[in-house]
């Protein structure tokens, strides 16, 4: 019985909570990545872990953010209790019967509502900074959806191989209108049909979701088998060549050897298919929007960036003048004017340095296109420390004398 | 005098608790836009979506497919 109820408490503090996070982590067209007919212990062995690292998660918000006071010891005491046969229950497993069960409940409502929260934000933000195309550990598995949708193309692999192929359209957030696809089918034996339409959806193997299992088409179309007399040549996978004159767009005769399957919408089964080439549409409209959009941007970073080199130039001239003198004693200071008469040239020239490569630190660089730009960051930090040491006995030094 | 000042508390909370749920909501919904899994784009279908559209779209990749070239204004003629 025990045992039982020690089962139960790790379920229910450990295991829902995963399951919940997984549940709200596989959303969309990867919702199917989090399968009910998975085997118990395979979705146990899959929630554990997130499981464990949500409830350590909960018990900090709690202890730091509503300042509820949890006592470790307490808890491992409560579980030591449900989990193995004891004769007599600790005082802690007492009290938390008597008095805490209904807390027990209330926490675990929250726990339940915290890991859906959690699955839910984790996979926007993972899809929003696009992490499962930078990086194959946030991949999700349904990798369909990447081939379908052109989000392939942004992957790294596919990048560096896009270079070479001839889809020269500037397209750097993937803005795909449709995506256009051949699918080569066998029917039987050496009968083979080629098909092209508009991709709208497709079903993933229930069992396998690495699998097709059915591809959805709009404005389908049959490539037609003709003979050689015929005026158009027949190819399977290549290109028509009509031998007649220009065909006029307006004409209701296709352009090629094609055989419109008149319907709103035609299922491939995907079992039946030999091989599939796709075409990604660019969708010219929301890429051009991108581009003033990123063009106002950089813009708007440009002006900044010339306004903060502007103000700091005009820091480094007022340094300059202070530095070496104080015009119409304009600062009444006693250590300034104590650092003005009894500091040599040499020494408030290093001063002046200092000041110079604190300055550059937060300045800007004009490169040879005229475009302003933050660089070598971690070498002026290093060359202002390196200032600083060597102002060191300049400061030292300001410091006795002044005692 | 009271009353009318915690008649005004209650409207400001109230006032508070709407734009707070009306924030989450709209910022749930941006969230929700940006990361949406969709195959084809609205521009798309609704393209398809017209037999003479879906007929030019079609002269579009036949013409991308034989000189590498995406006629970028006939595109742009069947989006808008």
């Amino acid at each position: 019985m025990s045992l039982t109820l020690g089962f139960f408490v790790i379920f229910l503090s450990l295991i829902i909570p995963g399951l919940i996070f997984r549940r709200f982590y596989f959303f969309g067209e990867f919702s199917k990545q989090f399968n009910t007919k998975d085997p118990v212990l395979h979705s146990i062995y899959f929630s554990i872990i997130p499981g464990i690292l949500i409830q350590v998660f909960s018990l900090l918000v709690l202890k730091f953010i509503f300042n509820y006071e949890i006592s470790f010891l307490k808890v491992f005491n409560i579980l030591r209790d449900f989990t193995q046969e004891v004769d007599i229950l600790n005082c802690d497993t007492k009290k938390f019967l008597k008095n805490d069960v209904g807390y027990f409940f209330l926490y675990s409502v929250f726990l339940v509502v915290f890991s859906g929260l959690i699955g839910y934000i984790l996979s926007r933000f993972v899809r929003s900074y696009h992490l499962d195309k930078k990086f194959k550990l946030f991949r999700f598995k349904n990798q369909w959806y990447y081939i379908f949708s052109g989000e392939i193309l942004l992957m790294k692999k596919f990048k560096e191989a896009i270079r070479v192929t001839f889809n020269k359209i500037d397209n750097h957030d993937n803005e795909v209108l449709t995506t256009y696809a051949d699918v080569l089918v066998n029917i039987k034996d050496d009968i083979r049909e080629l098909y092209t339409g508009f991709v709208v959806d497709y079903d993933l193997n229930s069992d396998d979701i690495s699998k097709l299992d059915r591809i959805y088409l709009i404005d389908t179309y049959r490539y037609k088998r003709i003979d050689s007399n015929n005026e158009y040549k027949k190819s399977e996978l290549g290109f028509f060549k009509n031998r007649l004159s220009q065909q006029n767009l307006n004409e209701d005769i296709p352009t090629r050897g094609q055989k419109n399957i008149p319907g709103d919408v035609f299922i491939l089964d995907a079992t039946k298919i030999i091989n599939l080439n796709l075409t990604f549409v660019p969708n010219i409209l929301k890429i051009e929007e991108n581009k003033i959009k990123q063009e106002t941007n950089h813009n708007k970073k440009q002006n900044l960036y010339k306004r903060i080199s502007d103000i700091l130039l005009l820091v480094l001239l007022v340094s300059l003048i202070f530095n070496f003198t104080n015009p119409f004693s304009i600062i009444e200071s006693e250590y300034y004017n104590f650092y003005l008469n009894n500091f040599s040239f040499i020494r408030k020239l290093l001063f002046l340095f200092l000041i110079i490569q604190f300055l550059d630190v937060f300045s800007p660089i004009k490169n040879d296109s005229g475009i302003y730009e933050y660089k070598s960051f971690f070498i002026k930090i290093l060359v202002f420390f390196i200032m600083i040491i060597i102002n060191i006995y300049n400061i030292i030094d300001f410091y006795f004398l002044m005692n | 005098m009271e009353n009318k000042g915690t008649f005004l508390d209650n409207l400001i909370d109230v006032i508070g608790v709407v734009s707070i749920v009306a924030l989450t909501i709209h910022l749930i919904n941006n969230i929700k836009k940006s990361t949406e899994t969709k195959l084809i784009s609205q521009d798309g279908y609704n393209a398809i979506q017209d037999p003479k559209k879906a007929k030019k779209l079609r002269k579009v990749i036949d013409d991308y497919h034989k000189n590498g070239q995406w006629d970028t204004k006939e595109i742009q003629s069947i989006i808008e």
